[in-house]
């Protein structure tokens, strides 16, 4: 099965120093969780200006730990509730990032150990 | 202010920061601070930093948070001669035109290739600031040599006025 994330650029960015790599892997796995329950909740209450604001600040993180799958479906995530189109996509987009998020960050706890 | 010696990172997200500040951290010549909020960094502006990394979105510090925008014109009140570079996650143009009207030196995307164009915009940024103080030294100098020559004029009239030369030079 394919990797979710790709440390191509966390390794050059830290110039394979571990403990830097370990260090930027941790937040990730601190943060990502709880920004995909915000994600969620946002969705959930319709909040989809709060959606567009988790989504927006996660996308960067998901870039630097080349979650590649996830890039692509944050943003559009982002742009659609942006825009507030084609909302009932919303539910299904939001529980596919998820599912990748979630694997990627047990990649990285994987790596980590 | 001819060299950069503080800078301030503002952003809401711990791992952009983090990430800016390890990377700019080769320089020891550099003062980083760091803050999460726009108002948390509004209150240390004593130290007069000469160029200050500003997120654009503040979306984690709370609804009541100072936008980036706002933060930026705030900045450019207090410290008009600090340079503000604007980092966002998004790629718009239109966004990167607001912040430039408002006084920002540059606008960086979030993403792989933002720390090498922060360290550019350093580098531009000290260049900028030594062709000012160049420029600045010049000016002076032309001013100087210009009171310098209207001074010897007017001691020439005077002197000539009150007989103390005259036309004929002594060899002829």
């Amino acid at each position: 099965m394919a990797k979710e994330t790709d440390l191509t650029f966390l390794e050059s960015f830290t110039g394979g120093n571990p403990e830097k790599m370990k260090k930027y892997m941790n937040m990730f796995i601190q943060m990502c969780p709880g920004q995909l329950t915000l994600m969620s909740d946002h969705l959930k209450n319709q909040n989809y200006d709060q959606l567009r604001a988790a989504a927006h600040s996660l996308k960067p993180q998901i870039t630097y730990m080349g979650i590649k799958r996830g890039e692509g479906l944050v943003k559009e995530i982002e742009h659609m509730a942006a825009e507030k189109r084609d909302v009932e996509k919303l539910p299904d987009m939001l529980s596919e990032f998820s599912n990748i998020c979630n694997m990627a960050v047990a990649e990285l706890k994987e790596r980590i150990v | 202010m001819k060299q950069v010696k503080d800078i301030f990172i503002i952003d809401d997200d711990p791992m952009q920061s983090m990430m800016l500040q390890d990377y700019l951290s080769k320089y020891s010549t550099f003062t980083i601070h760091v803050y999460n909020s726009g108002e948390e960094a509004l209150k240390h502006l004593d130290i007069n930093p000469q160029i200050i990394f500003l997120d654009y979105n503040f979306d984690k510090a709370g609804a009541d948070a100072m936008d980036g925008v706002e933060i930026l014109k705030e900045l450019k009140q207090h410290i008009p001669l600090t340079e503000v570079v604007m980092f966002s996650g998004q790629d718009k143009i239109e966004v990167a035109v607001n912040t430039m009207k408002y006084g920002a030196f540059d606008y960086i995307v979030k993403s792989e290739s933002a720390f090498h164009r922060s360290e550019n915009v350093i580098f531009n940024i000290i260049k900028r600031m030594k062709l000012q103080g160049e420029a600045t030294m010049y000016k002076k100098l032309t001013y100087s040599l210009g009171i310098a020559l209207l001074l010897v004029i007017i001691i020439a009239i005077w002197l000539y006025k009150t007989g103390n030369i005259s036309d004929n030079p002594g060899w002829i």
